[in-house]
């Protein structure tokens, strides 16, 4: 299998008031297409910016990041803009889908961003609500919706497009045991069945335990464990 | 207690610009509800004070007319004034030509007094000079004004010609610019031993006016009839009606009142909309408080404390910004005759308590609401800061809108006359009201149909800009702030818009001559000399009496015109219904008058009713027979024929002197004025009429003009902070377009395309709201009883539409801006 996902050398350092604080500290790590990786960590130790550094929301202070061969430091915010569009899903703990925007409405978002047209995406948007079991909910808006369903909006939002990578922060951070499992077997069916990549930032063993593989951060280093 | 007002006061400070709102918008409020309030009295004592400068303190004056028994008045006749009067003094008064060069000449009005009975009429501080013990001979006092600007020092001699003759006099003091010296006009005023001007006339002991002071408590119009028993044929009156003076400045007042409640309305409403925000902000420490056993009651009163603090420091400061408003308003509408007066600043202690307690309410009135809602509130849902939003129906909401903009609708023309000034500015709010009670279905509808456009225009970033404004709570109240302030904008500029130009086509409309002269004692003989001037074509001369009583009634005529129906309508043009020539003949075959419909309207007069006037020789009954259109005097006159207006007052002297030229106005009026050098006169051209009444009105409706201008820089300050609060709530959301492939450009975009929706909509809103108001502009005039068409100027809606999109624009791009710098991570993952 070939990497779609490398990163060489990555450091990250926010500045803190006077202290610059080191976040991450030479990562070196490969993602292979198809795997389903779990980031742990314990709080604040820098999963989450690694996280974001893939998928170009922050900048490293030093290394190189490249997805499916390109190098994203090269990037302009237009180009980085699309490859979020069109190869990077998104999951987010808290959701964040757009309040006043229905559950068809927040879907469609990375469509519309990418100029297409909603009639060319009617059949590939009733798909992926049946994936996500709410046909029934399509024309409810958040608020109308319990945690688990608002987040299978947000997983259906992150296929739309057919990235090849899904990223996702704590997609089950903010849900009850039962509702999360089942959100974690979701991720895994869309892993297996349609082959995408799934890396995931978690605290949960029992979440990881879907992953093919961990990578456990701490104090800003990696290390391994399968 | 003291940790609480802590908390308060830090709360307050904490947040900056939305404290610097909801003051500022207290403060402009109170300011202007003071000044508004203090107006009427500044004005009348700026006419009182230009009049004291010819009349000091006297109550009552006596002089001569031209057909009067004689020039001279005896004081005699008053003695049995003794024990009603304060003083009785005899002085005579004349106009002088200060001689500064053999071509440059300055109007005077000389007064001979004694220092003495000067000081008890109009009493003056020296403050140059001390030689006025000795008062007598040639010797001159002159006020600072004059002296420094014709360089006149102690102890110079100044020429005037009086009567053809010049003499000199000597500067022995200059007194403070006060008072009689208070000079605001171009005449320069000077003081002279009564003796030396007697001598001048070749008598002594002549008096040709006589200023009665009267004691405290006694009934000025009643004295003055006793007075005139004994001065049959002499002008016997009041110097200052003050009465008159108030009633006219009334009007303006009630104006400045009605802008005053609607920047009180906008700043209600930014306060209400604040202090939703700040309640929702301090629901965990309002939660704190709860779980620590405060009660209900305790945590309102720290909010309300938080608003009667706002109201307390905003009522402070806005009585002290409103002597700073009064000042400028008054300052704006001093009309150019009184350019030296001094503003005093006249209010009461009343009047600076209403304004407080008025910054108070305000402010806690505007934030009652937010806080009983949150009172409601669980106390574990605040705590969890698990509060439910409730999607509540807005069906009752909707129906409360229509039926305000209905009422706004049908309310105006069916009011009784009685309460239609109150019914119909309540329609006018009302409909700002209903308006903005509608405002989320039709935001609703406007987004269905921008969404559509948009996605033609700027593609699928444009439909998801469009798709954000929905339920937008920060976009609702910019478009309601939006409404509310061009709205006002619309209102103010279209009635002064249409009253100035009614002004100034007044004279355009009705007035077929090209020069207006007014010179006491003018007559026929008068009219003849004129005709005797190059360039004179026509001359017509008018009668005006003085204010006249309608028997039987409250109304008041301010004046009567004698005319000669064979000339005046060929010098005034007669706007008005039916067979003009054949009513102004009846005028000449019996006692009959001509109305103005503005004056038909406030006393509810008919053609054929008898009207008993009260007139210098008794009361006589005149027919009405007609109404002319005519907002000369707030159309407070009447036209009767020359012949009965003679017979009735005994007045055979024109007030004014109509004149056709057929040469250049400026040039007659060069040789009018060669021709009564040294005789009192005024005159004017037209033009320059027209050019003088103009500014003088343009002055008042530009002071309301700038309240509405204030309403709207609350409002900017408002949309910015709603913005603000907008940008704070979707941090997140906007994050979430980033992370899922929204680049910076079209993020930009997104933002720039909803704020000029907002504005577009607000803008329209605002057209729409200031159309209902101007509406309702006729009726609330004839309310007051004044009517005038109203002209709704095209382009003033199209500058308001635009304003609005220029506002919104404007004040979107600091949140533009820190969205495109925000930390993406931060806003993605911490609640």
């Amino acid at each position: 299998m070939s990497a779609i996902i490398e990163s060489i050398d990555l450091h990250k350092t926010y500045t803190m008031g006077r202290v610059e604080v080191e976040v991450l500290k030479d990562i070196n790590i490969n993602i292979e297409k198809g795997e389903f990786v779990s980031i742990m960590g314990p709080s604040g130790s820098g999963k989450s910016t690694l996280l974001y550094l893939i998928g170009g929301l922050d900048k490293p202070t030093s290394g190189t990041i490249r997805i499916n061969g390109r190098e994203m430091s090269n990037m302009k915010d237009e180009e980085e803009s699309r490859l979020r569009r069109q190869e990077i899903g998104f999951i987010f703990q808290f959701y964040n889908l757009i309040p006043n925007l229905n559950v068809e409405e927040n879907i469609m978002l990375p469509v519309l961003l990418d100029g297409k047209k909603l009639k060319d995406y009617k059949k590939a948007l009733d798909e992926i609500l049946d994936i996500v079991g709410l046909s029934d909910r399509r024309r409810h808006t958040p608020r109308e919706l319990s945690g688990g369903q608002q987040q299978r909006v947000a997983i259906a939002r992150a296929l739309i497009n057919k990235p090849e990578i899904i990223l996702a922060d704590e997609p089950i951070g903010n849900l009850d045991t039962r509702t999360g499992m089942e959100v974690m077997k979701l991720l895994s069916d869309i892993n297996r069945e349609k082959g995408k990549t799934i890396i995931q930032v978690t605290h949960s063993k029992e979440s990881a335990g879907y992953g093919q593989r961990i990578i456990n951060v701490r104090d800003g280093k990696v290390s391994e464990a399968v | 207690m003291k940790i609480i007002i802590k908390f308060i006061l830090k709360n307050m400070y904490e947040k900056k610009l939305r404290t610097f709102l909801i003051l500022f918008s207290i403060i402009l409020s109170s300011a202007l509800f003071f000044a508004a309030q203090a107006i009427t009295d500044n004005v009348v004592d700026m006419f009182l004070t230009d009049s004291k400068q010819f009349y000091g303190n006297a109550d009552i004056m006596v002089f001569p007319e031209t057909n009067s028994p004689s020039e001279n008045l005896k004081t005699s006749r008053l003695d049995f004034m003794s024990g009603k009067s304060e003083y009785v003094i005899g002085a005579l008064r004349t106009r002088a030509l200060y001689k500064r060069s053999s071509d440059e000449s300055v109007s005077v009005a000389v007064r001979g007094t004694t220092i003495e009975e000067m000081n008890i009429m109009c009493p003056f501080y020296v403050v140059g000079g001390s030689d006025i013990d000795s008062f007598s001979g040639r010797k001159i006092v002159i006020g600072k004004t004059s002296a420094e600007k014709y360089g006149i020092k102690i102890g110079d001699q100044v020429k005037l010609e009086i009567g053809g003759k010049v003499y000199r006099f000597l500067v022995c003091a200059i007194a403070q610019p006060d008072g009689y010296f208070a000079e605001s006009s171009t005449t320069m005023n000077v003081v002279v031993p009564k003796s030396a001007l007697s001598s001048i006339y070749g008598r002594t002991d002549v008096n040709n006016i006589i200023f009665i002071g009267l004691k405290d408590g006694v009934d000025v119009k009643q004295s003055i009839e006793e007075i005139k028993s004994g001065y049959r044929g002499y002008s016997v009156e009041e110097p200052v009606p003050v009465e008159d003076a108030r009633a006219s400045v009334e009007s303006m007042s009630v104006g400045f009142m009605m802008m005053t409640i609607v920047v009180a309305f906008m700043s209600l409403f930014i306060i209400y909309t604040s202090f939703k925000v700040i309640t929702l902000e301090r629901m965990p420490i309002i939660g704190t408080f709860r779980s620590v056993g405060a009660t209900k009651r305790t945590t309102n009163l720290v909010l309300l404390g938080e608003s009667l603090a706002y109201g307390i420091i905003g009522g402070a400061l806005g009585c002290a910004l409103g002597l700073g408003v009064l000042y400028l308003i008054t300052l704006f509408i001093t009309p150019n005759f009184s350019a030296g007066y001094v503003i005093k600043l006249i209010y009461t202690p009343s009047q600076m308590a209403a304004a407080f307690g008025l910054a108070v309410g305000l402010s806690v009135i505007s934030s009652v609401l937010p806080i009983r809602k949150i009172s409601k509130i669980p106390v574990k849902e605040i705590v969890l800061n698990a509060i439910e939003k409730k999607n509540r129906k807005k069906t009752a909401r909707y129906i409360g809108g229509l039926i305000l903009l209905v009422l706004s609708f049908i309310l105006p023309p069916i009011s009784p006359k009685q309460l239609a000034y109150v019914l119909d500015t309540a329609s006018m709010m009302s409909s700002i009201i209903g308006l903005i009670m509608l405002l989320p279905l039709l935001v609703t509808g406007f987004v269905k149909l921008f969404e559509k456009i948009y996605t033609v225009l700027f593609g699928n970033v444009g439909a998801i800009a469009a798709k954000n404004l929905r339920e937008n709570k920060s976009i609702l109240n910019n478009i309601s702030i939006l409404a509310i302030s061009i709205s006002t904008l619309i209102m103010i500029t279209t009635i002064s818009d249409s009253a100035l130009k009614e002004v100034a086509s007044f004279f355009t409309r009705s007035a077929r001559f090209d020069v207006w002269l007014i010179k006491p004692g003018a007559d026929r003989s008068t009219e003849q000399s004129l005709l005797a001037i190059d360039g004179i074509q026509q001359v017509c001369g008018s009668l005006e009496s003085n204010p006249v009583e309608i028997i039987g009634t409250d109304y008041k005529l301010s004046y009567v015109n004698g005319i000669d129906t064979s000339k005046y309508p060929s010098f005034y043009e007669l706007n008005m219904d039916g067979d003009k020539e054949a009513l102004l003949r009846s005028l000449d075959n019996e006692r009959s008058i001509i109305l103005t419909s503005i004056f038909r309207k406030k006393a509810g007069f008919n053609i054929g009713d008898n009207i008993t006037l009260k007139l210098d020789r008794g009361n006589f009954t005149y027919k009405v027979i007609g109404f002319q259109d005519s907002i000369l005097n707030g159309g407070g006159f009447g036209l009767i024929s020359d012949k009965y207006f003679k017979a009735d007052t005994g007045i055979q002297t024109y007030n004014e002197i109509y004149i056709k030229t057929d040469k250049s106005p400026d040039t007659v009026i060069g040789e009018i004025k060669n021709k009564y050098r040294g005789e009192p006169f005024d005159v004017i051209t037209m033009k320059d009429l027209e050019e003088q009444n103009y500014a003088a009105n343009a002055s008042i409706f530009r002071s309301m003009e700038a309240f509405a201008y204030l309403a709207m820089i609350i409002g900017i300050f408002g949309i910015i902070n709603n913005y603000v609060v907008s940008f704070i709530e979707r941090k997140r959301s906007l994050a979430m377009y980033r992370s899922i492939g929204m680049s910076r450009g079209q993020i930009v975009g997104m933002m720039i395309a909803e704020s000029a929706t907002c504005g577009i909509i607000g803008g329209s809103m605002g057209v729409i709201a200031g159309l209902m108001m101007v509406y309702t502009i006729p009726y609330v005039m004839e309310a007051m009883d004044f009517t005038m068409p109203i002209l709704l100027n095209p382009s003033v809606l199209i500058v308001s539409f635009l304003l609005g999109a220029v506002i919104t624009l404007v004040a979107s791009l600091s949140p533009i801006k820190k969205t495109s710098r925000m930390n993406l991570i931060e806003a993605l993952k911490y609640e």
